[in-house]
């Protein structure tokens, strides 16, 4: 039975269904394959019918068949995502997520527990979010053929908003670039980006981002540092201590576009300190994880897109030395 | 003559022996639990890793309930079911079970410190058992291994 679940549904979204329970892996077989293949997002609520994310809209599973998700479902599905062993996944769930096999993040919402004002755990869960990580290869490999030179690799920021496919592309880039023989070092604080054990990479898991970044300069002499989601002062020290070092960053930041990047004001120093030499703008909502633009090192825009991977635009030509380094 | 004296003996020390199995088993739950709670308070591992750990040990290698534990897929199905399986067959009396159930009911379903309370609740009630059955052994041992030279001479002195 799991074999034909397997063989129906994506992959994608057959690998996040596989947290649930098998009696929503079936139901979830029966709901058609334009949702399924489109779907960034499986939303579960206690007591409530299963919805899906689709191209940015929410689509509520009501047919007939349709199950709820009671609370000891709700209970089972938290369990299994933890796989049986909630104390392992203790500073996950305080900042509220699991990662699931297949680096699917699931956010977690409930009854905060908390200790001196910080949270120390999630009771009752409420509502679950299975965002569904899909490859976007053919946006990585474009990215490694325009920005990725003999002798060095450009350090460079992919920005975009939420469920734009940021860390799907980070993951792959990280992965394309060690295959090539370069050194790569992943900080991976919430363990989405790469398997603990990697054979091409090291991989710094669970780390906090700040002691991954050090320690991988310290230790592993990496020619490019790769970590998810630039968001404070901290990520912006580390970022200029890499980089002294001479090794290239590659990471992501949540902005809709240049401006609202540039605006931020720790994002400041990073974005207009010559940090990095390119800046990459992913698309969301209907199709997401392709390059929208490509901006310069001073925030000035190269081209709107590159070939046919793009969400609109004019072709942009890989053999235009001025992206090469 | 000798052979039966020796197969009276040798009855006596089968019967004994149940009684030393039942210490040696106690103390591998000893430190089986020992292990997980080192292991969830140092390492967080989840309990198919602490099986795995255990399993790993040269004094642990030959223990029965392990090899089953680490036969059955605990990350999907719980700790509880794998390991309620692995105890219905084991020589343990009622409160003993009791115990070790309610420890696997609760591993791997809440916070560090609450795991950790429970294995040092588990493993103080376990060092108490083990300490128990091990002076039962001591005497039953010695009683039946008594009668068993007691039968096997007077099974001799019958047939003389």
């Amino acid at each position: 039975m799991q074999k034909d679940l397997v063989k129906v549904m994506d992959n994608s979204f057959s690998s996040a269904a596989s947290v649930l329970p098998p009696r929503l892996q079936r139901y979830l077989l029966s709901v058609p394959d334009k949702l399924t293949r489109e779907a960034s997002e499986i939303r579960l609520r206690t007591d409530s019918l299963i919805a899906l994310t689709v191209r940015g809209k929410t689509v509520l599973l009501t047919d007939g068949d349709a199950p709820r998700t009671d609370r000891e479902t709700m209970e089972e599905i938290f369990l299994r995502l933890c796989r049986n062993s909630v104390y392992s996944h203790r500073d996950e769930i305080a900042s509220g997520y699991v990662t699931a096999p297949g680096g699917h993040r699931v956010g977690i919402c409930g009854r905060a527990v908390t200790q001196n004002g910080i949270i120390t755990s999630v009771a009752d869960i409420s509502s679950l979010n299975i965002r569904i990580s899909r490859r976007h290869a053919e946006t990585a490999e474009e990215l490694m053929r325009l920005l990725i030179g003999r002798n060095a690799v450009s350090s460079f920021l992919l920005y975009g908003p939420p469920l734009s496919g940021k860390t799907t592309v980070l993951r792959e880039l990280a992965y394309g670039l060690a295959k090539k023989g370069v050194r790569v070092a992943v900080v991976d604080e919430r363990r989405e980006l790469a398997e603990h054990s990697s054979v091409c990479m090291d991989v710094f898991s669970g780390y906090p981002r700040k002691q991954g970044i050090e320690q991988a300069l310290r230790l592993f002499s990496p020619e490019v540092i790769v970590f998810d989601e630039l968001g404070n002062r901290d990520d912006t020290d580390s970022l200029l201590a890499a980089v002294n070092a001479g090794a290239a960053v590659i990471t992501t930041a949540h902005a809709p576009d240049i401006d609202s990047l540039k605006g931020r004001k720790f994002m400041h120093d990073a974005v207009c300190g010559g940090i990095f030499n390119y800046f990459i703008q992913l698309t969301s909502g209907e199709r997401p994880g392709r390059i929208a633009a490509i901006y310069d090192g001073d925030g000035v825009r190269i081209e709107d897109c590159c070939n046919d991977n793009c969400y609109g635009g004019d072709a942009f030509s890989g053999a235009d030395k001025s992206v090469m380094v | 003559m000798i052979i039966v004296m020796a197969g009276m003996l040798f009855l006596g020390r089968i019967k004994a022996s149940w009684y030393e199995e039942r210490v040696r088993l106690l103390a591998s739950m000893c430190t089986f639990v020992r292990m997980a709670r080192e292991s969830i308070a140092y390492l967080s591992l989840p309990p198919d890793g602490i099986v795995a750990a255990a399993s790993g040990r040269q004094d642990m290698k030959n223990v029965a309930f392990l090899r089953e534990l680490a036969a059955s897929d605990i990350a999907s199905e719980g700790f509880l079911t794998p390991w309620s399986k692995a105890l219905s067959s084991l020589p343990l009396n009622e409160d003993e079970r009791a115990l070790l159930l309610s420890w696997g009911a609760v591993l791997g379903k809440s916070d560090r410190d609450s795991q950790i309370f429970s294995c040092d609740g588990a493993l103080c009630a376990l060092e108490k058992f083990k300490n128990d059955a091990a002076a039962e052994a001591s005497k039953q041992g010695r009683m039946w291994t008594s009668l068993g030279a007691i039968g096997g001479v007077f099974a001799v002195i019958m047939l003389v």
